[in-house]
Protein backbone atom coordinates (compact mmCIF):
# COMPACT_ATOMS: atom_id res chain seq x y z
CA UNK A 1 0.00 0.00 0.00
CA UNK A 2 1.10 3.72 0.63
CA UNK A 3 3.17 4.19 -2.24
CA UNK A 4 0.39 4.58 -4.14
CA UNK A 5 -2.17 6.63 -2.11
CA UNK A 6 -2.48 10.14 -1.51
CA UNK A 7 -2.23 11.90 1.76
CA UNK A 8 -6.01 12.39 2.57
CA UNK A 9 -6.45 8.83 2.62
CA UNK A 10 -3.94 7.67 4.34
CA UNK A 11 -5.01 9.92 7.19
CA UNK A 12 -7.75 7.63 7.78
CA UNK A 13 -5.91 4.04 7.75
CA UNK A 14 -5.39 2.66 10.78
CA UNK A 15 -2.13 2.82 12.72
CA UNK A 16 -0.91 -0.56 11.59
CA UNK A 17 -1.52 0.36 8.10
CA UNK A 18 0.46 3.17 8.13
CA UNK A 19 3.54 1.18 9.96
CA UNK A 20 3.00 -1.18 7.37
CA UNK A 21 2.77 1.46 5.12
CA UNK A 22 6.51 2.92 6.97
CA UNK A 23 8.26 -0.44 6.63
CA UNK A 24 7.90 -0.57 3.07
CA UNK A 25 9.37 2.50 2.27
CA UNK A 26 7.05 5.34 2.09
CA UNK A 27 7.47 8.12 3.46
CA UNK A 28 4.53 9.72 3.63
CA UNK A 29 2.93 6.88 5.39
CA UNK A 30 5.10 7.70 8.11
CA UNK A 31 4.42 11.43 8.16
CA UNK A 32 0.93 10.93 8.63
CA UNK A 33 2.14 8.47 12.10
CA UNK A 34 4.16 11.84 13.36
CA UNK A 35 1.40 13.97 12.52
CA UNK A 36 -1.42 11.41 14.43
CA UNK A 37 0.80 12.03 17.35
CA UNK A 38 2.99 15.03 17.36
CA UNK A 39 0.30 16.68 19.63
CA UNK A 40 -0.13 14.21 22.27
CA UNK A 41 4.17 13.83 22.50
CA UNK A 42 4.83 17.83 22.36
CA UNK A 43 1.56 17.58 25.29
CA UNK A 44 3.74 14.79 27.04
CA UNK A 45 7.24 16.26 26.69
CA UNK A 46 6.47 19.61 27.47
CA UNK A 47 6.13 18.82 31.63
CA UNK A 48 9.54 18.07 31.52
CA UNK A 49 11.26 21.13 30.24
CA UNK A 50 10.93 24.85 30.27
CA UNK A 51 12.83 24.90 26.47
CA UNK A 52 10.35 24.80 23.44
CA UNK A 53 13.72 23.64 21.37
CA UNK A 54 14.23 21.43 23.85
CA UNK A 55 11.07 19.78 23.36
CA UNK A 56 10.86 19.56 19.75
CA UNK A 57 14.21 17.81 19.69
CA UNK A 58 13.07 15.18 22.50
CA UNK A 59 10.04 14.86 19.92
CA UNK A 60 12.12 14.43 17.06
CA UNK A 61 14.36 12.51 18.61
CA UNK A 62 11.24 9.95 19.84
CA UNK A 63 10.08 9.76 16.20
CA UNK A 64 13.71 9.05 15.08
CA UNK A 65 14.24 6.34 17.39
CA UNK A 66 10.85 4.71 16.46
CA UNK A 67 11.23 4.53 12.79
CA UNK A 68 14.75 3.22 13.40
CA UNK A 69 13.29 0.22 15.27
CA UNK A 70 9.99 0.22 13.70
CA UNK A 71 10.80 -3.54 12.53
CA UNK A 72 10.45 -4.79 16.25
CA UNK A 73 7.22 -2.97 17.17
CA UNK A 74 4.86 -5.80 17.47
CA UNK A 75 1.23 -5.39 16.03
CA UNK A 76 -0.38 -7.12 18.83
CA UNK A 77 0.60 -3.85 20.91
CA UNK A 78 -0.73 -0.53 20.26
CA UNK A 79 1.49 2.11 18.54
CA UNK A 80 0.54 4.50 20.94
CA UNK A 81 1.66 2.54 23.75
CA UNK A 82 4.80 1.46 22.01
CA UNK A 83 5.59 5.33 20.93
CA UNK A 84 4.90 6.80 24.45
CA UNK A 85 7.04 3.96 25.81
CA UNK A 86 10.06 5.40 23.63
CA UNK A 87 9.40 9.03 24.53
CA UNK A 88 9.28 8.17 27.86
CA UNK A 89 12.65 6.36 27.40
CA UNK A 90 13.85 9.37 24.88
CA UNK A 91 12.97 11.94 27.94
CA UNK A 92 14.75 10.14 31.01
CA UNK A 93 18.00 9.72 28.59
CA UNK A 94 17.59 13.44 28.40
CA UNK A 95 17.22 13.71 31.99
CA UNK A 96 20.98 11.93 32.08
CA UNK A 97 22.83 13.99 29.62
CA UNK A 98 21.56 16.81 32.17
CA UNK A 99 23.07 14.89 34.53
CA UNK A 100 19.40 14.58 35.97
CA UNK A 101 19.26 10.87 37.11
CA UNK A 102 15.57 9.58 36.09
CA UNK A 103 14.94 8.77 39.95
CA UNK A 104 16.77 11.31 41.27
CA UNK A 105 15.69 12.53 44.36
CA UNK A 106 16.42 16.08 46.02
CA UNK A 107 14.69 15.88 49.04
CA UNK A 108 15.68 15.43 52.50
CA UNK A 109 16.51 11.32 52.53
CA UNK A 110 15.13 11.46 55.69
CA UNK A 111 11.61 12.19 54.38
CA UNK A 112 11.80 9.40 51.94
CA UNK A 113 10.10 6.53 53.73
CA UNK A 114 7.13 7.98 55.03
CA UNK A 115 5.05 9.41 52.44
CA UNK A 116 2.14 10.89 54.35
CA UNK A 117 2.91 11.57 57.59
CA UNK A 118 -0.12 12.65 60.03
CA UNK A 119 0.57 16.21 59.47
CA UNK A 120 0.69 16.35 55.89
CA UNK A 121 -2.20 13.97 55.79
CA UNK A 122 -4.13 16.20 58.24
CA UNK A 123 -3.60 20.21 56.34
CA UNK A 124 -5.47 20.67 53.49
CA UNK A 125 -3.45 22.72 50.22
CA UNK A 126 -5.74 23.98 47.47
CA UNK A 127 -5.00 26.76 45.29
CA UNK A 128 -5.89 30.37 46.16
CA UNK A 129 -9.23 32.01 44.22
CA UNK A 130 -7.24 34.53 43.59
CA UNK A 131 -4.42 32.76 41.39
CA UNK A 132 -4.67 33.03 37.54
CA UNK A 133 -4.39 29.33 35.86
CA UNK A 134 -1.30 30.38 34.92
CA UNK A 135 0.33 31.09 38.29
CA UNK A 136 -1.41 27.99 39.61
CA UNK A 137 0.14 25.63 36.62
CA UNK A 138 3.76 27.12 37.92
CA UNK A 139 3.86 26.40 41.40
CA UNK A 140 2.56 23.02 40.12
CA UNK A 141 5.37 22.81 37.64
CA UNK A 142 7.86 24.10 40.64
CA UNK A 143 7.00 21.32 42.92
CA UNK A 144 6.94 18.62 40.21
CA UNK A 145 10.57 19.95 39.21
CA UNK A 146 11.46 18.52 42.60
CA UNK A 147 9.63 15.10 42.67
CA UNK A 148 11.97 11.83 41.67
CA UNK A 149 11.15 11.17 38.28
CA UNK A 150 9.22 8.24 39.12
CA UNK A 151 6.54 10.15 40.29
CA UNK A 152 6.91 13.22 38.43
CA UNK A 153 6.22 10.87 35.30
CA UNK A 154 3.29 8.97 36.72
CA UNK A 155 1.72 12.62 37.78
CA UNK A 156 2.36 14.15 34.29
CA UNK A 157 0.56 11.12 32.53
CA UNK A 158 -2.38 10.96 34.73
CA UNK A 159 -3.34 14.31 36.43
CA UNK A 160 -1.84 16.38 32.75
CA UNK A 161 -2.13 14.15 29.81
CA UNK A 162 -5.50 12.43 31.70
CA UNK A 163 -4.60 8.88 30.57
CA UNK A 164 -6.02 5.83 31.89
CA UNK A 165 -4.71 3.55 34.16
CA UNK A 166 -4.48 0.97 32.76
CA UNK A 167 -2.10 2.99 29.61
CA UNK A 168 -0.10 4.14 31.86
CA UNK A 169 0.34 0.51 33.17
CA UNK A 170 1.09 -0.57 29.21
CA UNK A 171 3.59 2.01 28.35
CA UNK A 172 5.40 1.85 31.69
CA UNK A 173 4.82 -2.23 31.84
CA UNK A 174 3.64 -2.40 34.72
CA UNK A 175 0.74 -4.20 36.47
CA UNK A 176 -2.52 -1.55 37.20
CA UNK A 177 -1.45 -2.18 40.80
CA UNK A 178 1.41 -0.94 40.32
CA UNK A 179 0.26 2.65 38.76
CA UNK A 180 -2.33 3.02 41.31
CA UNK A 181 0.07 2.45 44.44
CA UNK A 182 2.67 4.32 42.77
CA UNK A 183 0.20 7.31 42.05
CA UNK A 184 -0.87 7.46 45.42
CA UNK A 185 2.60 8.01 46.87
CA UNK A 186 3.56 10.29 44.02
CA UNK A 187 0.36 12.99 45.32
CA UNK A 188 1.22 11.75 49.01
CA UNK A 189 5.06 13.16 47.70
CA UNK A 190 3.26 16.06 45.85
CA UNK A 191 1.37 17.47 48.53
CA UNK A 192 4.17 17.12 50.79
CA UNK A 193 6.77 18.82 48.52
CA UNK A 194 3.61 22.06 48.32
CA UNK A 195 3.13 22.25 51.74
CA UNK A 196 7.38 23.12 52.57
CA UNK A 197 7.50 25.12 49.14
CA UNK A 198 4.11 27.20 50.13
CA UNK A 199 2.54 26.49 53.04
CA UNK A 200 0.99 29.91 53.10
CA UNK A 201 -2.06 27.98 51.33
CA UNK A 202 -2.16 25.39 54.14
CA UNK A 203 -5.27 24.76 55.84
CA UNK A 204 -7.02 22.46 58.10
CA UNK A 205 -9.19 19.97 56.77
CA UNK A 206 -12.51 20.72 58.04
CA UNK A 207 -13.49 18.78 60.71
CA UNK A 208 -16.11 16.00 59.81
CA UNK A 209 -18.15 16.47 63.20
CA UNK A 210 -18.67 19.42 62.70
CA UNK A 211 -20.94 18.93 59.51
CA UNK A 212 -22.45 15.78 60.02
CA UNK A 213 -24.06 17.86 62.79
CA UNK A 214 -25.67 19.53 60.20
CA UNK A 215 -26.82 16.59 58.09
CA UNK B 1 -20.66 4.48 60.07
CA UNK B 2 -24.28 3.51 59.24
CA UNK B 3 -26.03 0.38 59.31
CA UNK B 4 -27.49 0.85 55.94
CA UNK B 5 -23.61 1.35 54.75
CA UNK B 6 -22.58 -2.62 53.43
CA UNK B 7 -19.11 -1.61 53.23
CA UNK B 8 -16.46 0.04 55.67
CA UNK B 9 -14.96 2.93 55.80
CA UNK B 10 -11.48 1.78 55.45
CA UNK B 11 -12.45 -0.11 52.18
CA UNK B 12 -14.00 3.00 51.24
CA UNK B 13 -11.10 4.56 52.02
CA UNK B 14 -8.55 2.53 50.28
CA UNK B 15 -10.93 3.04 47.39
CA UNK B 16 -11.17 6.59 47.39
CA UNK B 17 -8.21 7.73 44.85
CA UNK B 18 -9.34 5.32 41.92
CA UNK B 19 -12.75 6.23 42.69
CA UNK B 20 -11.78 9.97 42.44
CA UNK B 21 -9.63 9.06 39.29
CA UNK B 22 -13.19 7.21 37.56
CA UNK B 23 -11.15 4.33 37.32
CA UNK B 24 -13.64 1.56 39.40
CA UNK B 25 -16.29 -0.34 38.09
CA UNK B 26 -19.42 0.94 38.14
CA UNK B 27 -20.77 -1.21 40.61
CA UNK B 28 -18.28 0.04 43.05
CA UNK B 29 -18.56 3.36 42.19
CA UNK B 30 -22.61 2.95 43.20
CA UNK B 31 -21.40 1.25 46.33
CA UNK B 32 -19.06 3.73 47.35
CA UNK B 33 -21.46 6.91 46.38
CA UNK B 34 -24.07 4.80 48.19
CA UNK B 35 -21.42 4.74 51.56
CA UNK B 36 -20.89 8.36 50.74
CA UNK B 37 -23.94 9.53 51.00
CA UNK B 38 -24.10 8.42 55.25
CA UNK B 39 -20.33 9.02 56.08
CA UNK B 40 -19.11 12.30 56.53
CA UNK B 41 -15.22 11.29 56.95
CA UNK B 42 -15.26 9.74 53.46
CA UNK B 43 -16.77 12.42 52.09
CA UNK B 44 -14.28 14.15 53.57
CA UNK B 45 -11.60 12.09 52.25
CA UNK B 46 -12.92 12.41 48.71
CA UNK B 47 -13.20 16.04 48.91
CA UNK B 48 -9.42 16.25 49.74
CA UNK B 49 -8.60 14.39 47.24
CA UNK B 50 -10.13 16.26 44.57
CA UNK B 51 -9.00 19.26 46.69
CA UNK B 52 -5.33 17.93 45.69
CA UNK B 53 -6.60 17.31 41.99
CA UNK B 54 -7.18 21.30 41.67
CA UNK B 55 -3.57 21.85 41.45
CA UNK B 56 -3.20 20.67 37.90
CA UNK B 57 -5.06 22.87 35.59
CA UNK B 58 -5.12 21.73 31.70
CA UNK B 59 -2.36 22.71 30.11
CA UNK B 60 -2.95 25.86 27.25
CA UNK B 61 -3.28 23.82 23.93
CA UNK B 62 0.06 22.49 22.41
CA UNK B 63 1.95 24.68 19.60
CA UNK B 64 3.54 22.13 16.77
CA UNK B 65 5.78 23.73 14.50
CA UNK B 66 4.31 23.62 11.28
CA UNK B 67 6.11 21.04 8.86
CA UNK B 68 7.38 18.88 11.67
CA UNK B 69 6.00 15.99 10.56
CA UNK B 70 7.63 15.89 7.18
CA UNK B 71 10.90 17.37 8.29
CA UNK B 72 10.65 14.53 10.98
CA UNK B 73 9.72 12.23 7.71
CA UNK B 74 12.01 13.40 5.75
CA UNK B 75 15.21 13.08 8.57
CA UNK B 76 14.32 9.95 8.98
CA UNK B 77 14.24 8.42 5.53
CA UNK B 78 17.52 10.03 5.21
CA UNK B 79 18.71 7.75 7.75
CA UNK B 80 18.78 9.90 10.87
CA UNK B 81 18.48 7.31 13.87
CA UNK B 82 18.33 9.99 16.86
CA UNK B 83 20.31 10.88 19.89
CA UNK B 84 22.93 7.98 20.97
CA UNK B 85 21.67 6.98 24.11
CA UNK B 86 23.11 8.43 27.13
CA UNK B 87 26.08 6.51 28.87
CA UNK B 88 24.59 3.95 30.61
CA UNK B 89 23.36 3.69 34.26
CA UNK B 90 25.52 2.28 37.00
CA UNK B 91 23.47 -1.24 36.76
CA UNK B 92 24.82 -1.62 33.01
CA UNK B 93 27.99 0.04 34.00
CA UNK B 94 29.57 -1.66 37.57
CA UNK B 95 31.90 1.62 37.96
CA UNK B 96 29.83 4.72 38.14
CA UNK B 97 32.55 7.65 36.15
CA UNK B 98 33.75 10.11 38.90
CA UNK B 99 31.72 12.66 39.17
CA UNK B 100 28.27 10.89 38.42
CA UNK B 101 27.78 9.27 41.25
CA UNK B 102 23.95 9.35 41.73
CA UNK B 103 22.51 9.22 45.37
CA UNK B 104 21.24 6.00 44.96
CA UNK B 105 24.49 4.10 43.04
CA UNK B 106 25.46 2.60 46.12
CA UNK B 107 22.34 0.70 46.53
CA UNK B 108 21.93 -0.17 43.11
CA UNK B 109 25.11 -1.39 42.34
CA UNK B 110 24.58 -3.71 45.65
CA UNK B 111 21.28 -5.02 44.14
CA UNK B 112 22.58 -4.86 40.51
CA UNK B 113 23.73 -8.17 40.46
CA UNK B 114 20.98 -10.46 41.78
CA UNK B 115 18.39 -7.87 40.65
CA UNK B 116 19.01 -7.63 36.94
CA UNK B 117 18.31 -11.60 36.72
CA UNK B 118 15.48 -11.17 38.97
CA UNK B 119 13.69 -8.71 37.04
CA UNK B 120 14.60 -9.82 33.45
CA UNK B 121 12.96 -12.97 34.60
CA UNK B 122 9.62 -11.67 35.72
CA UNK B 123 9.63 -8.83 32.40
CA UNK B 124 10.08 -12.35 30.53
CA UNK B 125 7.38 -14.17 32.63
CA UNK B 126 5.08 -11.66 33.01
CA UNK B 127 5.20 -9.51 29.68
CA UNK B 128 4.56 -11.79 27.17
CA UNK B 129 4.64 -10.39 23.45
CA UNK B 130 5.67 -7.14 24.99
CA UNK B 131 8.33 -8.11 25.75
CA UNK B 132 9.96 -7.80 21.98
CA UNK B 133 8.83 -4.43 22.52
CA UNK B 134 12.02 -3.91 25.33
CA UNK B 135 14.17 -3.91 21.94
CA UNK B 136 12.25 -0.88 21.15
CA UNK B 137 14.41 1.45 23.75
CA UNK B 138 17.83 0.98 24.09
CA UNK B 139 18.13 1.90 27.44
CA UNK B 140 14.84 1.72 28.56
CA UNK B 141 15.30 -1.73 30.20
CA UNK B 142 18.08 -0.13 32.06
CA UNK B 143 15.56 2.58 33.17
CA UNK B 144 12.59 0.41 33.71
CA UNK B 145 15.49 -1.37 36.06
CA UNK B 146 16.40 1.09 38.05
CA UNK B 147 12.61 2.43 38.03
CA UNK B 148 11.32 -0.59 39.33
CA UNK B 149 14.15 -1.17 41.58
CA UNK B 150 13.55 2.55 43.36
CA UNK B 151 9.75 1.90 43.08
CA UNK B 152 10.72 -1.75 45.35
CA UNK B 153 12.79 0.40 47.52
CA UNK B 154 10.46 2.82 48.24
CA UNK B 155 7.31 0.12 48.97
CA UNK B 156 9.84 -1.52 51.51
CA UNK B 157 10.24 1.77 53.04
CA UNK B 158 6.48 2.42 52.66
CA UNK B 159 5.35 -0.62 54.07
CA UNK B 160 8.13 -0.13 57.17
CA UNK B 161 6.50 3.03 58.31
CA UNK B 162 3.11 3.98 55.94
CA UNK B 163 0.88 1.05 55.40
CA UNK B 164 -0.84 2.03 51.92
CA UNK B 165 -3.85 1.78 53.47
CA UNK B 166 -3.12 3.50 56.61
CA UNK B 167 -4.50 6.69 56.25
ZN1 LIG C 1 -16.99 5.97 55.69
Amino acid sequence: MGALMHKPSLESQDDSLLVQGTLEGDPLCFEVLVERYQRRLFGLVRHYTRSAVEVEDIVQDTFLKAFSRLETFQQSSAFYTWLYRIAVNTILDFMKRQGRSPIRAVEDPEAMGGSMDETTERKSIRPDARLEQAEISEITRSVMDDLPEIFRTVLVMRELEQMRYQDIADVLQVSIGTVESRLFRARARFKKRLLQLHPEFAATQSNPSDEESKS
Amino acid sequence: MSITSPIQCDVVLALVPTFVDDEVTDSVASTVRRHLMDCSACRNAVQEEQTLRQWFVAAPEVEVPTGFAAHVARRAFAGDVGLEPAPAPVAAAPEPPAGRVLAFSRALVAVAAGGLVAISLFLAGSGGPEVADLDAGKGLQEALLELEQENQRLELEDSASTPEEGR
